[in-house]
């Protein structure tokens, strides 16, 4: 996989034989993107970062059984969802393993800042992507999060899911399946095609829309 | 990376879906560009879906809840803390869960068998273990994490080497070229040596600030206590308080002490840190310390004003007219000498 921001194998390898500086980098490059991560289940920015804190002190405790630096995001990853479902578990009082079900929220946010710069059919576009987005579930949203935001691939989503490869293709295609069908429904494909172009050029530029989960448990 | 031949029968959806296609609208390559556009050159009857497939992977933007460098850097100090007390403890910290405690007893084991085999080819081969040197930067200040989780921030052109691995109760050693600032993990089991040219320190949990040129070798205690000990002059170690300077010439083969303001020592380490109620008298004390000017106050009500506030002390023109300017004094130079006076 192409990911502009990979661990170089010599400093996996220097962090294997004990080099903090080493760990350091690692660190620094994986906090922010687990607390984006994290965001998405929970608003409790102390629970992410307690989670963050310890799955680092066991992937310190463990760094020589990971095999290959290629695993090393996918163990972050996967070690950080289940403790920080389980805290979240524990704080909301549900006994059975919640990230074995369906029942969790995971929000995808997209803000205000496209707004201000697309054309008004534009918006249309964008309330009925953010319709089809509502209609998710929150596994989808979670395989979207990981296919076109952390750009993983269909065996790293899989792994982190804990699902076949084959279940991770399909869940991937439905959920583009079901966001694609906001744009089809309405004449204005152009709309968002000159958009696109846009929003490549500027970058970060964000879009605005809230999605919630459809199973949302009461707090 | 290999291509699947089948994109003819590829919709807008297949080519969301695929990696090859995800991989060159996000992170395009000289490879990528050049088989894409070619593709699609070839296909003219596709270009509707690839662009429509294009314009959704871009049109996605989620909001990013991103931490800032300040708290980044917090959490990785509070680990490295945790891993270091985990470390010392070599046994879990906190395990709640059923699942994660067999993984522990795994890392822990792993561990001590880790050790077990680095003793044994320790005693089959008695080589020295591998040093390692970090560079500073060429301009500006780095900090660098020892393996106990000490931190050390170099100044500019400055290098710190020690070895790879610390034994659990060994000697925790540190060899220092040029000018550095010491935060040490306090460890009751194991002793700490700052070793710069021609004397060594003896460090107990503390912060300290040590500068080595060619001609002099300045430290300066900012908390804690540690012992000067000297290659030269081993009759005369020094055991120093907060607050203490000690200025040991190689040429002269001379030791001097004093009491400073140690922050004013320590003040390149952060861009902009602010000094508060450093008097000229202080500040005159530094600029002979560390530029080798004498410097005369022409009146002792001024050599008592207080300055407070950010100090660039990165070259020397920059801090004079800062000082100039801020105390409202003229600086002259004479040879070796400065000399301070108001402005009239």
């Amino acid at each position: 996989m192409n990911d502009q921001q990979h661990i170089d194998p010599a400093i996996w390898e220097a962090c294997k034989g004990g080099d903090k500086n080493a760990y350091a980098c690692i660190y620094t490059l994986y906090y922010p993107r687990l607390f984006n991560y994290g965001c998405k289940f929970t608003m409790d920015a102390a629970l992410i970062e307690d989670s963050i804190q310890e799955i680092f002190v066991r992937f310190w405790a463990n760094r020589e059984k990971l095999a290959a630096v290629k695993e090393l995001k996918s163990y972050l990853f996967v070690s950080f969802r289940h403790y920080l479902l389980n805290l979240l578990a524990r704080y909301k009082k549900i006994q059975e393993d919640i990230a074995a079900t369906d029942n969790y929220a995971f929000a995808l946010e997209i803000s205000a800042e496209q707004q201000r710069v697309v054309a008004e059919e534009a918006q249309e576009q964008l309330q009925m992507l953010r319709n089809a987005m509502r209609r998710l579930t929150p596994r989808q949203k979670e395989a979207v999060f990981f296919r076109f935001y952390e750009n993983m691939s269909y065996e790293e989503i899989a792994g982190i899911l804990n699902i076949s490869v084959k279940a991770t293709y399909k869940l991937v295609a439905r959920a583009i399946l079901m966001l694609r069908d906001a744009y089809n429904t309405t004449p204005l494909v152009k709309a968002m095609l000159t958009l696109a172009p846009l929003a490549a050029v500027l970058g970060s530029m964000q879009l605005s829309l809230i999605i919630c989960s459809a199973q949302d448990f009461p707090l | 990376m290999e291509q699947p031949t089948d994109y003819e029968q590829f919709d807008t959806n297949d080519f969301i879906a695929d990696d090859h296609f995800l991989q060159w609208v996000k992170f395009p390559t000289a490879a990528s560009d050049a088989f894409w556009n070619t593709w699609i050159a070839a296909h003219p009857h596709k270009q509707a879906q690839t662009a429509a497939a294009r314009a959704f992977i871009l049109g996605l933007q989620f909001k990013e809840e991103l931490p800032s460098q300040l708290m980044i850097n917090a959490s990785l100090e509070r680990n490295l803390d945790r891993i270091t007390a985990w470390e010392q403890q070599q046994q879990p910290l906190i395990i709640k869960e059923k699942g994660p405690r067999k993984i522990w007893w795994w890392a822990a084991a792993a561990v001590v068998v880790g050790s077990m085999a680095l003793i044994g080819r320790q005693l089959l081969l008695p080589a020295p273990p591998a040093k390692v040197a970090y560079a500073g930067l060429a301009n500006g200040v780095r900090t660098i994490w020892l393996p106990d989780s000490s931190k050390v921030i170099l100044n500019a052109n400055a290098s710190v080497s020690f070895h790879a691995n610390w034994a659990a109760n060994g000697e925790r050693e540190v060899w220092l070229e040029g000018e550095a600032f010491f935060d040490i993990k306090p460890a009751a089991t194991q002793a700490f040596v700052v070793h710069s040219g021609n004397l060594d320190i003896d460090v107990l949990g503390t912060t300290f600030n040590v500068k080595k040129d060619t001609a002099f070798t300045n430290v300066t205690l900012n908390t804690g206590k540690i012992k000067v000990r000297f290659n030269e002059l081993p009759e005369h170690p020094l055991l120093l308080a907060p607050g203490d300077f000690v200025q040991y010439s190689a040429k002269k083969n001379k030791i001097t002490k004093k009491k400073v303001n140690a922050d004013l020592y320590a003040v390149w380490k952060e861009e902009g840190s602010q000094l508060q109620n450093v008097t000229l008298q202080e500040m005159a004390g530094y600029i002979e310390d560390i530029y080798g000017y004498q410097v005369r106050i022409s009146t002792a009500e001024l050599a008592r004003t207080k300055l407070s506030g950010g100090l660039r002390v990165k070259d020397e023109k920059l801090l004079l007219e800062t000082l100039s300017f801020a105390l409202n004094v003229k600086i002259e130079r004479d040879g070796d000498t400065l000399f301070i006076r108001p402005k009239k």
